[in-house]
């Protein structure tokens, strides 16, 4: 039997005043990366636009393209070369259809168009509505999941985790410069989707042990279980980080930032089902058990 | 307990044969070579491709376009309409399996898997339906055209018209691609070539092919008189026969399809009280245009073409002064006649399309986007089934035991809903590989608590599964609905990963929890003093 953690006895808890602080020194400079940059740096999906993959056998000079492109009339048209393919380049402009077939015919040797992706500005429309309305469809179904099975204060603190989550990410995401796209938007889903399974099991143990521990407090009820749950905690999330890493490096550049972005969210989401979803509800009981005493006290 | 067990055995070994079955299928697919392709009848390859999973645009390379209404949004009844005249001229581009559909209430997808002309098919597309009324030549004079054809045709290939600068032909290349074919397929010609194709008129669909390359011999152009072509009509279906009509027929048309008002089906014509029939109303200013075309030319037929292929060709009855016309079906049943009154209808639809959406995949990026994603699905896999083994031994392989069937059925079960498995899918399976140990790492970890508190191994595992259950359950619920709401709400490309992602937490929660325990409880059903965990 190998055991990482036999019987551990971290103080979890304990320390929530410096992950509070630990999350908001993350969070803020997200924030004001979004206000900065005038929110996040949507992709085509979300835009409308024109995106073009081109295939060159040989390397060109960026500032060639350029020049060609501004002479067919996209002169915003924002160039990129791809990393780690062999002469890939992406060009992202206004919604024009055809645009790869003319670039293809002002260069000899010709390039080829590996990929065209044209979205209309009222498909981007649709899909920003959409994209919204995913997000807190799915905020909704988990708090009243959580609510039927747990408790109203838990599905609360779940959610609130998940917008931790998901303001965290977005921020690093925006710091980093990346790009939102509608794979984004999935990876942020399949986030939430981990995040709460990871909140689930621990409140699955702590809602097991005050069954079985009536006379402790919350406060080491939550400790007992998040130290009874981490090393499935660890583990679990190590198999998962295994293949992002996996799929980050091999899976080619459609999974690319898709990957990148779920592993930041396996890391925070683990984090956070820990010290945002347990200690907010710690925080909560002592709260409300504080009201109450206050209370009495005025009777 | 034995009876139970038993009782899982054999719904575990049924439910495997069905997916190893649902899967043979996927298996013979992508197997076949192009000899045995070539052995099997269509209705059998056909049978085995359906059955098969399909792989996404974004993997087999192709072209995704959403179409809708340029000026303003489509009625539903015009949707309705584009979509058949989508579908009438995407049948005549000839892509294997072209999907189209409606999308939302106002809006047209078009899939074209595999390597597609994109260009040509958004022209194509793109157009506006052009419908024409083109006077049809007598068949007398079509059958002496034929007939020198026919003649020329059969000269040509025995090898009697050698000298083709005399064609005036600057295409050179033409005549090379027919004598390379002609060599390489030990090529026979047959006398009368063209006549033996046409039994009176018609032309089995099986035969279509080789009379279009006799048409397009070099110099049989010009034997054709120049203010004629041949036409073909769509392929229709008679008494189990598929076949298609060649019309001789003007090239200018004598009406453009602008001139009808409203094309509707009816029943009942002069002829036959149960007959199906197609009513046109002509705008007032072409009804005196149609009066005239009509009254000179009675007993001759006119051909309805939509973008060059014919939809009908009936014979002029009589003048027609009123500007309504009656199209006599004969025989063909009422779906015919709606078939027609709709395409007429939509063939003058004043609603011309744009494309608001096009995503296009090169064959290349499509090959190493499976490349990769089969790579790193391996690769993910041997790690993830090396840690399990690593930190769990014999359990650790039962897990990797229940991951293998995970996957299995993944694929089984996405085969039989017909999904089509994309890269962002590719990707959904991959990280069901991560993820779907979750569930034997929640039980593995409460059997060592268990055993840890001085419990039997028999104990200890019957605890573990019990207890753990509640976690895994609502956990795996949870993905479930994040799942589903990607898929439901599809934002393009994601819909796929929202599917697989899906699938593979329903059939993990099968593998990692009934699978396994009948294994354990196999094992130590005989009172194991030791587990290997």
């Amino acid at each position: 039997m190998i055991n990482i953690f036999k019987n551990t006895k971290y103080d979890f808890i304990g320390k929530r005043k410096f992950a509070y602080i630990l999350s908001l020194a993350i969070i803020i400079p997200g924030i004001v990366s979004f206000i900065v940059k005038g929110g996040p740096k949507y992709g085509i999906d979300f835009t409308g636009g024109s995106l073009v993959r081109l295939h060159f056998e040989q390397p060109i000079p960026i500032s060639d393209l350029r020049a060609k492109l501004s002479q067919m009339g996209f002169k915003e048209a924002v160039i990129q070369e791809e990393k780690g393919t062999k002469y890939d380049y992406l060009i992202r402009t206004y919604p024009k259809e055809g645009i790869g077939n003319e670039i293809c015919k002002l260069f000899t040797p010709s390039p080829t168009v590996v990929q065209e992706d044209l979205v209309g500005p009222a498909i981007s429309e649709n899909f920003r509505q959409k994209a919204i309305w995913v997000v807190l469809l799915c905020w909704a179904c988990m708090l009243i999941y959580i609510w039927i099975r747990f408790q109203f204060r838990w599905g609360v603190c779940a959610v609130i985790s998940i917008v931790h989550d998901l303001i965290l990410t977005a921020g690093l995401l925006s710091i980093l410069n990346k790009e939102f796209t509608a794979s984004i938007l999935a990876a942020l889903l399949t986030i939430i989707g981990y995040s709460i399974n990871d909140s689930i099991v621990i409140s699955d143990r702590i809602r097991e042990n005050k069954r079985l521990l009536r006379k402790v407090s919350l406060t080491d009820l939550v400790n007992t279980s998040v130290n009874e749950t981490l090393s499935r905690t660890v583990i679990t999330g190590l198999s998962t980080m295994f293949v992002l890493v996996i799929l980050f490096f091999f899976g080619g550049p459609v999974i690319h930032d898709f990957a990148f972005t779920m592993l930041i969210g396996i890391v925070v989401g683990t984090y956070s089902s820990v010290y945002v979803v347990s200690a907010l509800v710690v925080d909560w009981d002592l709260w409300s058990s504080k009201k109450k005493i206050a209370a009495k006290n005025s009777k | 307990m034995k009876a139970q067990i038993q009782a899982k055995t054999i719904f575990i070994l049924l439910a495997t044969i069905l997916a190893a079955w649902q899967l043979s299928y996927t298996v013979r697919f992508f197997k076949l070579t192009p000899e045995q392709e070539e052995n099997m009848t269509e209705k059998q390859l056909k049978t085995l491709h359906t059955k098969a999973i399909k792989l996404g645009l974004d993997l087999q390379g192709g072209v995704h376009l959403v179409l809708k209404g340029k000026d303003k949004e489509l009625s539903n009844d015009e949707t309705q309409g584009a979509l058949g005249v989508l579908r009438n001229r995407i049948d005549q581009f000839g892509v294997s399996e072209p999907q189209i559909a409606k999308q939302g209430s106002n809006r047209i997808s078009v899939d074209l898997p595999g390597v597609v002309d994109v260009q040509r098919a958004k022209e194509i597309i793109g157009k506006t339906a052009q419908l024409e009324f083109r006077l049809v030549e007598k068949p007398e004079f079509t059958m002496e055209i034929i007939k020198k054809i026919d003649e020329y045709v059969y000269k040509y290939y025995k090898g009697a018209v050698k000298d083709t600068s005399s064609l005036a032909l600057k295409d050179t290349s033409v005549i090379n691609s027919i004598f390379k074919d002609s060599a390489s397929d030990s090529f026979e010609v047959l006398e009368n070539p063209v006549l033996s194709l046409m039994g009176n008129g018609y032309i089995t669909d099986t035969d279509i092919p080789e009379l279009k390359k006799y048409l397009s011999t070099p110099g049989v152009s010009e034997l054709i008189p120049s203010d004629d072509e041949f036409l073909w009509s769509k392929i229709e279906e008679v008494e189990y026969e598929k076949r298609a009509e060649l019309l001789l027929v003007k090239k200018e048309a004598c009406l453009k399809g602008d001139a009808i008002v409203d094309a509707q089906p009816g029943i009942g014509t002069n002829k036959n009280s149960a007959g199906a029939r197609t009513d046109l109303t002509m705008t007032g200013k072409a009804k005196k245009e149609w009066a005239r075309i009509t009254g000179a030319n009675v007993n001759r037929r006119i051909a309805i073409v939509m973008d060059e292929v014919v939809q009908s060709a009936p014979v002029v009855i009589e003048r027609i002064g009123g500007g309504k016309s009656q199209i006599d079906m004969g025989t063909s049943p009422f779906k015919e006649a709606q078939d027609l009154a709709l395409i007429i209808r939509a063939g003058k639809l004043p609603a011309p399309l744009e494309i608001v959406e096009e995503r296009t995949v090169g064959p290349a990026l499509g090959k190493d986007s499976i490349r990769a994603g089969m790579k790193s699905m391996l690769i993910s896999s041997l790690v993830v089934v090396l840690f399990m083994l690593f930190y769990y031994k014999g359990c650790g392989l039962l897990a990797d035991f229940a991951l293998f069937f995970n996957i299995f059925y993944l694929l089984a079960i996405l085969s039989a809903f017909k999904a089509t498995l994309t890269m962002p899918g590719l990707a959904g399976i991959a990280l069901t590989v991560g993820m779907g140990v979750d569930a034997n790492i929640l039980i593995y970890e409460r059997i060592k608590e268990e055993m840890r508190a001085g419990k039997t191994v028999r104990a200890a595992i019957d605890a573990g599964y019990a207890r753990a259950f509640s976690a895994i359950f609502d956990s795996n619920v949870t993905t479930l609905i994040a799942a589903i709401v990607l898929y439901y709400f599809g934002i393009g490309p994601v819909k796929g990963f929202g599917i697989t992602l899906a699938i593979g937490v329903i059939a993990n929660l099968f593998t990692a929890i009934v699978i396994t325990k009948v294994v354990l409880d196999v094992i130590t059903l005989k009172g194991a003093k030791r587990l290997s965990i």
